[in-house]
């Protein structure tokens, strides 16, 4: 009985084997070790008739007449042509070439994707991926990645801030184009001084991120790739409004493009674009490009009926210039001029800045000024591709005055950074290492005075200076393609804190051609900036109280440097479900503070600054399935979970206003693109977050909530769907709208009706507050 | 036990029957195709998102395209005439010059050959 099953079962398998010639290839690496090679070449010479092998390295071809020679070849192995006089199978080894070129070989390929190769890359987003979202800055960018939340600074002044394993942006490294940036005065605004269409790709790393750029990342590292000299189009301009009142306009200007167009006659088939001409070199030394964003939004709105702005009114231009040098016999140099100036008004809805009557209103009203000089230098050796040294220069001058209610704010940051790396192999090239000096200077003069008199004291002057001198040594080993391990030291000194020592630790393993295993482990730290990175405490009358120890002195303001323990490990699966790609990714997460500046709101009317005495940790796990059941259709589910308690003065508690549980879909289609390139996009989200811990308040009508020290915010959906229309491949229109199922939070400001108390407070915002929102855009390239 | 067999029995025999019926199971075929550049890859995989191709991947290294496609929408010649149609010989059928000069011009294999 049972046999007969088996022959059901086996019989068609069989069936599918026909006559032809069969076998294996194989690779011999130059250390002598051999492996299967999977998606081989097996091609007749002369016929063009050929098949790859399979998983195991196997492969089966039909014989044409007159076959009479065999060829294979794979990427990094010396082809082998073998005569052919009648075998029934032929087993091939390929010895290993020379040079270890790498080929890059992309097919369809989805807007994010989780990276299996990079020991520390997690996940990587391209343009099309920002363009899902409307958009408009980077941390909105986020809204459709399950790794990153977008979370809310405040109920005043509507910036996004960022989140990863349920640590604030702070405990993440932002790097633009791999020199870090968005730190100090700006850990919590930066983000959005970033247009979406100034990118090109963003990169994503999970937990500790590689220690050449520095001791920061603690939760994570966020690469930004701006478009460059390089990569930016010739001109793309996009214009977008919104119906909160936002406009914006952002262009794109590259070098202009060197294709020989002229030079073969034919038709000019449009749909193809420039970057895809990967055989023609560039031959031109010099090339600039230039990067400009102005927005503005004047419209005074309230939809959730408190009295105050949902959104900030504000007015930004932000400028890129960035020029590339590529000078013969392997040198190369970069320089990136930048400049911001941004400004914002909000508060409450009669207010206004240049108004004598102000005074008698609560309001916001800020201006920032910002300018960043950045250059790199690199050189190659000739003929020692492996061999190279590079250099990263980066100045900065931050300028941030506000009135922030009955407080105002005056802040400088100067800053300095210089990292110089030197990139070679001990023996072959399956060891690399890059080693490194690097120095950073950061001055900051931070002050917050009450501008109110009848209002207690509150002032504070955080002025210091930080130099850190550093030294560091990454190793990597790569043993084939099958693994990779990453090791990396550094050891810093600061001026305040000391001997700081970080060790990390990356591996890669692939178990198979589907899975992979990756590790991550290692140290972070930081030293925080009171103000700039609770911002949003700022939006409330909380008064600000620094409780450092009184010794040793030589700490600032009494408090430690943040120190952090990172560890965690990411599954990965790509295949074929239905004959189409997926892929599905499992990741766990856990990172613990060994010291920590506490900040408290847990006390109604006070915000705390205090060292740590006892746990503070985070722990979170990631499902993430992404799969394109048909051509041009792609879906993608996600669940994250995490928990993060910190010890505060009166107990172990969840870290406010952050939700245990998202879960989110993501669809995108797109319809067959018409000769022209014309074609319809369309994209939607859903998500949903969990209740978020609010502490102890005291609610509008005066009195305590139910539950004596904490409460509860509800759960919500949000939902965002967006259409765009290509009505050739340089010009699109798109419309969308986001919060769809118009959930707002009503009561976000605390004592909204009384300002002037010392209750007062919408810095506990756990949900949006402005509603339903539908906007259009264009997007216009050459 | 003997019931529970036959039944399971009897569901993979009329699997099988499925199985085997040609215009039904999605057939993968790989094939030789000219090409010479990313470009030349996009346009190849573009010109096969057709019904009754569900996966399109060509292999630049190799210039092997890997096809799956359902045998009861679409028929191998078909697949080749398709590439031809937009200027790429296949190892199976060549193009005529005039579909041969739809390629674009940093595309054209055949000059790139000859040098």
């Amino acid at each position: 009985m049972r046999l007969l099953l088996l022959i059901g079962l086996i019989f068609p398998v069989l069936s599918s084997h026909a006559q032809g010639l069969s076998g294996t290839v194989s690779g011999e690496w130059s250390d002598g070790k051999k492996e299967t090679l999977v998606g081989a070449n097996v091609v007749w010479k002369d016929t063009r008739s050929g098949t790859l092998t399979n998983e195991q390295g196997k492969f089966h071809i039909g014989i044409p007449p007159g076959a009479s020679e065999l060829v294979v070849f794979y990427v990094g192995f010396q082809a082998d042509t073998i005569a052919f006089t009648g075998q029934k199978e032929i087993n091939v080894t390929l010895k290993q070439s020379g040079s270890g070129k790498e080929v890059i070989i992309e097919g369809e390929r989805a807007s994010t994707y989780i990276n299996s190769r990079d020991p520390q890359l997690f996940q990587v987003m391209n343009e099309k991926e920002l363009c899902k979202a409307a958009c408009c800055n980077l941390s909105e960018s986020f809204e459709t990645n399950a790794s990153v939340d977008a979370a809310y600074a405040d109920a005043i002044t509507g910036t996004r801030q960022i989140r990863m394993l349920g640590l604030e942006g702070k405990y993440t490294q932002m790097l633009f184009d791999n020199i870090p940036a968005v730190r100090g005065l700006s850990s919590t605004y930066g983000l959005t001084y970033v247009p979406g269409p100034w990118v090109k790709n963003i990169y994503v790393t999970k937990g500790v991120g590689s220690i050449t750029s520095g001791y920061e990342s603690m939760a994570g590292q966020i690469n930004v790739a701006l478009k460059n000299p390089d990569t930016a189009e010739r001109f793309h301009l996009n214009a977008y409004a919104g119906s909160g009142g936002r406009t914006e306009l952002n262009l794109v200007i590259g070098p202009k493009k060197e294709h020989d167009h002229e030079e073969h006659e034919g038709e000019d088939h449009e749909e193809h674009e420039g970057e895809d001409h990967d055989h023609h070199e560039h031959h031109k030394h010099i090339k600039g490009s230039l990067l400009a964003h102005g927005a503005m939004s004047q419209l005074r709105t309230d939809m959730n009926g408190d009295g105050f702005l949902d959104n900030p009114l504000f007015s930004n231009l932000s400028l890129r210039n960035e020029w590339h040098f590529d000078g013969q016999s392997g040198l190369g140099a970069q320089v990136a001029l930048n400049y911001q100036n941004i400004n914002t008004i909000s508060g409450q809805l009669q207010y206004n800045p240049s108004d004598e009557a102000r005074s008698l209103l609560w309001g916001v009203n800020t201006q920032t000024r910002r300018y960043e000089a950045s250059a790199k230098v690199g050189y190659v050796f000739p003929d020692k591709p492996w061999k190279s040294f590079g250099s990263q220069f980066n100045a900065l001058y931050h300028d941030q005055q506000g009135e922030f209610g009955y407080k105002s704010y005056n802040g400088q940051q100067r800053s300095g950074r210089v990292n110089l790396l030197f990139a070679s192999r001990i023996l072959n090239e399956s060891n690399t290492f890059t080693t490194g000096f690097s120095y950073v200077f950061d001055d900051y003069r931070d002050t917050l005075a009450n501008s109110k008199t009848y209002f207690f004291s509150n002032d504070y002057i955080l002025n210091r200076q930080e130099r850190v001198t550093g030294i560091f040594f990454e190793y990597t080993l790569k043993v084939q393609d099958k693994f990779t391990l990453v090791a990396g030291l550094r050891e810093d000194l600061h001026n305040a804190y000391g001997a700081l020592f970080t060790p990390r630790l990356h591996a890669r393993y692939s178990i198979n051609d589907h899975m992979t295993v990756k590790a991550v482990g290692g140290m972070g730290y930081r030293t925080a900036v009171l103000i700039m990175d609770n911002v949003g405490m700022l939006a409330s009358n909380r008064f600000i109280m620094i409780e450092g120890d009184s010794a040793p002195s030589h700490k600032y303001y009494g408090l430690d440097i943040e120190k952090s323990r990172n560890v965690g490990l990411v599954f990965t699966w790509k295949g074929d479900i239905r004959y189409r790609p997926a892929t599905l990714s499992i990741d766990g997460f856990i990172t613990d503070f060994e010291s920590q500046v506490v900040v408290d709101y847990e006390r109604p009317g006070y915000v705390t600054f205090y060292n740590l005495n006892g746990k503070s940790f985070s722990n979170s796990a990631q499902a993430e399935f992404q799969w394109s059941p048909v051509r041009r259709f792609d879906v993608r589910l996600a669940y994250r979970w995490l928990e993060a308690r910190t010890q505060y003065k009166d107990g172990l508690r969840d870290r406010p206003l952050v939700n245990r549980h998202r879960a989110f879909a993501n669809v995108a289609y797109e319809t067959r693109k018409k000769a022209n390139g014309a074609q319809w996009r369309f994209d939607a989200t859903v998500q949903w977050i969990s209740r978020k811990r609010i502490p102890f308040v005291i609610n509008n009508h005066g009195e305590h909530e139910k539950e004596p020290l904490s409460s509860w915010s509800s759960d919500y959906w949000q939902v965002m769907a967006q259409a765009t229309y290509v009505f050739k491949t340089n010009l699109e229109l798109y419309v969308g709208g986001e919060n769809l199922t118009n959930f707002m939070v009503h009561d976000a400001i605390i004592m909204a009706h009384e300002p002037s108390s010392t209750l007062f407070d919408g810095s506990l915002l756990w949900g949006p507050v402005f509603g339903r929102m539908g906007y259009v855009g264009l997007r216009w390239m050459l | 036990m003997k019931h529970i067999s036959l039944i399971i029995l009897a569901l993979f025999t009329i699997l099988n029957l499925f199985a085997q019926k040609p215009s039904k199971a999605p057939v993968t075929t790989t094939f030789w195709v000219a090409g010479v550049c990313g470009m030349c890859e996009q346009t190849i995989e573009q010109a096969l998102d057709v019904k009754g191709v569900i996966t399109a991947d060509f292999n630049l290294a190799s210039n092997q395209l890997t096809v799956t496609y359902k045998p009861g929408k679409i028929t191998e010649a078909q697949l080749h005439s398709i590439l031809n149609e937009v200027g790429y010989d296949t190892e199976k059928s060549t193009c005529t010059d005039e579909q041969y000069k739809r390629v674009h011009g940093c595309c054209m294999y055949r000059e790139l050959e000859k040098h």
